[in-house]
């Protein structure tokens, strides 16, 4: 198909990157019986900057421009507004910060877990991949000059991802190993194949034991070994797509640096090469959705309350500290810091577009891979004061056409959070009246 | 009561006595009101994954291996505050995976490195290149093994299990070892058969299952060898050695005598000295200073070498209060005695170095862990000495107080908080103290934090900031027993040392670092027991041998009560 060439040859030179062996696109798919319909969730810190978010007139806005500025995404995006998270801490010390973290995409109640707020329940990624018989690529970009970990305590802000009640689903951090997964060095000789039936020979084993320990164990403690034991299905096949390549060619990013093992300071604590982290992390992210490896795909720009400092962006401050929480009215509080928040804000509609537009790239069937996604674009907070009222919702895509239109802003008052996962689920074939803790919320209005 | 179930419980009881600032702090735990007999324990049974820490202290014990391949694993989540096997660590596929590589990584090594230690000094009739003749009588193992073969699945198994192998776990042992030997002989069969064994969760978690009791709602009583584990995680953050494994297998290891001795046996080894160490820096947060970074604006000379310092210095001290000294909290938090190289020493103002020297700090300075420069240098921000940061942390890590969120609007006062060249530390947060609103909780916070102002962000010592006087006076509120006045940190450790709250908070860091969740409700009989018996001048070991001496040590609830 001529216009498929074309199309992967431009994504190739996005990526700049050569081409690769690869299987037939949806082959995991198919292989899994899923939907070739996909997720993207991305979760971002500190609220945005409100005067300059919402478009004031036609469809475009300050922050949102590398996002609208492109006609065929913006035809294909809906902003949410009037998205509000009630105040919940059940029992947990936790602020605006952790409520909006860990409650966006579980839309449960907080768990309290030494006092410390944690998700109540599996977020929509993981519902997803659990119905879909499949595992999610969950990525992240955590690196903190300011914070390199969580404070102590506050290790629920490493993921937004649940498989369950207080159970993470962690997210890669060094995309090296990333690419390593999602594009592991083909293997067909006679020694390989002997390898694989070794290792098939070991899981097994492995399988075994695990269902034996899970008898003796009660529900709670059972479903960790479920867990485990699914995981260990995921391994072999991945394990059989290394042997399995050939055929066609899919365009992906360069093989990256193997950032732990040599220079694992840009991960932690070095933010210099942090805007190349994100980078990277998207195309192959990208790469895994259109090569057809992997459904569901979540990025996560830092930890919850992150406090990078932007440096690459001309800010170089704690930027949740000094700048996003000195946010404290819609219009701005002062003018230089407001352009900061509008600074870092479009740098996230950057990254969100680079996304988008990988996937607009792809043709597929009638239409793009982006066509066959949903994209929805989360923030903790609505304003970098911890206000949880006006929290900006992008949602791009068309999830296989449940998603009928795009290119406007629903704009019908206030909108309780858990919408956002009803509408998901919803759209990628889940019925659901509501989600999380308000079971009848029903999706948001105008979307499906 | 399933973990879930008890978060909740604990999260509604917190949520009450969440209703404003004063009260907050947690109840007395002031001992049983039961006969010891009738207490129990409210943990319920589980599976503990390992955590990396002790993964790699694992294969450093099992396989000679000091890689420490775990490093390159996921950095976990921790619930409990701790990382020795938090109760709620899964596996998912990626870590799945890590393991995959990182077991064919080990039994390789292995296999080349120490086969004939791993066959139990046998060997086989062909020598292996680098190794030794062969035992003669010996023939070469073939797919169903040998002498040899038989040796390691009667020895390395179990010591990997940490228990003996079920049948079953055996019989796919032997299957893995059959189908690898037929491909490259009993090489390649021993490899494999450790691949399996290091991805088996009878070696990736550990087990506290115990026997079910008949009466259904009652506590199992675990088995020697999970008694042996557990006691062997909690003390030495690895897997039981070979006395400890006989003794369970030999039933020297039912009795709270055998666990007394076991345990005393125990704390004598490097391991334990490296273990009581990880405590105290994540009981403290100092494990941060190898990350922890500061604003090369405001301290341009500190550095990851300063900050190696600091966490080297901690280690020496925390080894000398508790095994030279007399392993009390008292001296812990009143000690001046240190260590100190060059960098140090500069800091500290005395003289140090080339390497580490023992030093003795001004006590007009610096008395006790929470002066020293690791500690202040992880609690305050990167470009100020944070006052409200070090209230929060002492008050949740050292007094075991669960402080209310801010307000929604709190951060209307934001502005007040950034750096001021005209202004202490202190100055810039008054408004905490002059606006009613914030006072209201700010009074439990920022007037702890302030009693550290004699100590800048990276821990040196000041009299002055911004030119003028550093005012370090502060007051403790809102403790059940230590609240008042006090000036410096030396006057604030010595409020701490006789305070029954910071007593029983220490018990409860103790409990979770050892049990591996967070405690609730139901288990303060058992904790008030245990702090009945300790003391802040007796030592902190004590308190480590009374909760192996313990109910909750030994028992599991039934999951569903």
């Amino acid at each position: 198909m001529p216009a498929q060439t074309i199309a992967r040859r431009k994504l190739l030179q996005a990526f700049g990157a050569a081409t690769f062996l690869w299987p037939l696109a949806n082959r995991v798919f198919a292989d899994t019986g899923s939907p070739t319909k996909r997720l993207v969730l991305f979760m971002q810190n500190n609220g945005t900057q409100q005067a300059n978010f919402w478009p004031q007139s036609g469809f475009n806005s300050p922050i949102l421009d590398p996002l609208l500025s492109n006609a065929r995404i913006a035809q294909k995006t809906i902003l949410v507004k009037g998205v509000y998270v009630p105040r919940d801490l059940h029992g947990t010390d936790g602020n605006e910060h952790d409520m909006g973290f860990a409650r966006m995409f579980t839309g449960e109640r907080l768990l309290s877990i030494g006092g410390k707020p944690w998700g109540g329940g599996p977020s929509v990624d993981q519902i997803l991949a659990r119905s879909w018989g499949i595992d999610s690529l969950a990525l992240a970009v955590l690196t903190s000059a300011v914070e390199p970990h969580p404070k102590p305590g506050y290790d629920h802000r490493k993921s937004f991802c649940y498989f369950s009640a207080g159970e993470h689903k962690l997210p890669l951090v060094d995309p090296f190993i990333v690419y390593q997964q999602l594009l592991p060095t083909t293997e067909t000789s006679e020694a390989a194949r002997q390898r694989l039936l070794l290792r098939r020979s070991v899981l097994d084993a492995v399988a075994g034991d695990l269902s034996d320990l899970a008898r003796s164990l009660g529900a709670e403690e059972k479903r960790k070994l479920d867990l485990h034991l699914t995981s260990i299905r995921q391994v072999e096949v991945r394990l059989s797509r290394a042997m399995e390549q050939s055929q066609t060619q899919c365009p992906h990013p360069a093989q990256p640096r193997d950032y732990t093992h040599t220079a694992p300071q840009l991960l932690i604590n070095d933010e210099s090469d942090l805007p190349e982290l994100v980078r990277i992390m998207i195309d192959l992210g990208a790469t895994g959705l259109t090569c057809g490896l992997v459904p569901i795909v979540t990025m996560q720009f830092g930890y919850g309350g992150g406090k990078w400092r932007f440096a690459w962006e001309g800010i170089d401050m704690n930027c949740h500290d000094d700048v996003a929480h000195h946010d404290t009215s819609d219009e701005g509080s002062d003018p230089i810091n407001t352009d900061r928040v509008v600074r870092m804000n479009h740098y996230y509609a950057s990254q969100v577009s680079r996304m988008a537009q990988a996937l607009e790239a792809v043709p597929e069937g009638d239409g793009t891979v982006l066509d066959n996604t949903l994209i929805a674009w989360a923030n903790e907070l609505g304003r970098g004061d911890h206000r949880q009222r006006m929290v900006p919702i992008v949602l791009i895509g068309k999830a296989a056409g449940t998603v009928r239109r795009g290119g406007f802003v629903i704009d019908q008052g206030d909108q309780v959070f858990n919408r956002l996962g009803c509408t998901i689920l919803n759209a990628l074939g889940q019925a659901r009246e509501g989600f999380g803790d308000v079971t009848d919320c029903g999706p948001f209005p105008g979307v499906l | 009561m399933g973990f879930v179930a008890r978060c909740l419980v604990v999260g509604a009881l917190l949520a009450e006595i969440g209703a404003g600032c004063v009260g907050r702090s947690t109840e007395s735990i002031t001992g049983p009101s039961r006969s010891e007999q009738s207490l129990q324990t409210w943990i319920f049974r589980k599976v503990r994954r390992l955590s990396n820490r002790e993964y790699n202290n694992v294969v450093r014990d099992l396989l000679w291996d000091n890689t420490q391949p775990a490093n390159a694993f996921l950095d976990d989540s921790y619930a409990n505050g701790y990382d020795n096997g938090s109760a709620l660590l899964t596996v998912q596929t990626d870590q799945a995976e890590r393991y995959q590589l990182a077991a064919e990584q080990l039994a390789q090594q292995a296999v080349n490195n120490h086969l004939v230690q791993l066959l139990g000094g046998c060997i086989p009739d062909k020598p292996i290149p680098g190794q030794v003749a062969p035992s003669p009588g010996n023939s070469r193992p073939g797919a169903d093994g040998g002498p040899c073969i038989d040796r390691f699945f009667e020895t390395f198994p179990q010591r990997a299990f940490r228990r003996p192998p079920t049948a079953d776990e055996m019989a796919r042992l032997r299957g893995v070892y059959r189908t690898a030997a037929q491909l490259g002989g009993y090489p390649l069969g021993i490899q494999t058969t450790i691949e399996a064994i290091l991805q088996s969760p009878a070696f990736l978690y550990r087990e506290e299952l115990g026997v079910l009791a008949e009466a259904s709602g009652q506590p199992s009583t675990l088995t020697p060898y999970e008694v042996a584990s557990e006691l062997s995680f909690f003390l030495t953050g690895t897997m039981p050695d070979d006395d400890l494994l006989a003794a369970a297998g030999e039933g020297r290891l039912s009795s709270r005598e055998d666990l007394r001795r076991e345990a005393s046996r125990l704390m004598q080894t490097a391991s334990a000295q490296a273990n009581v160490r990880q405590f105290f820096h994540q009981w403290l947060a100092t494990n941060r200073l190898a990350t922890v970074t500061k604003d090369p604006a405001f301290y341009p000379a500190f550095n990851s070498a300063l900050a190696a310092s600091m966490s080297a210095e901690l280690d020496l001290f925390f080894d000398d209060v508790l095994w030279n000294g007399s392993g009390s909290l008292r001296e812990l938090f009143t000690s001046t005695a240190s260590f100190a190289d060059e960098r140090l020493g500069a800091l500290y103002g005395v003289a140090g170095g080339p390497g580490f020297a023992p030093v003795s700090l001004d006590p007009e300075q610096r008395k006790g862990i929470l002066t020293r420069a690791g500690y202040l240098t992880v609690h305050s921000a990167t470009s100020h000495s944070s006052p409200v940061e070090r209230g929060v942390f002492l008050r949740q890590a050292l007094l075991c107080t669960q402080l209310p969120p801010p307000p929604p609007d709190v951060l209307r006062l934001a502005m007040m908080e950034q750096p001021d060249p005209s202004k202490t530390t202190r100055e810039r947060f008054a408004a905490h103290s002059a606006d009613p609103f914030c006072h209201s909780c700010h009074q439990y916070i920022d007037q702890v934090g302030f009693g550290f102002e004699e100590f800048d962000a990276v821990g040196a010592f000041r009299t002055t900031e911004n030119g003028k006087p550093v005012d370090d006076s502060g007051t403790l509120l809102g403790t059940r027993d230590a609240d008042g006045d006090f000036r410096g940190v030396g006057e604030l450790s010595e409020r701490l040392l006789i305070s029954r709250q910071f007593q029983d908070c220490v018990v409860t860091q103790m409990f979770r670092f050892a049990m591996g969740v967070a405690e609730t409700t139901d288990d303060r009989e058992i904790l008030g027991r245990i702090s009945n018996q300790f003391s802040v001048d007796q030592p902190l070991l004590k308190l480590v041998l009374a909760i192996v001496d313990s109910p909750l040590f030994v028992q599991r609830m039934p999951e569903g009560n």
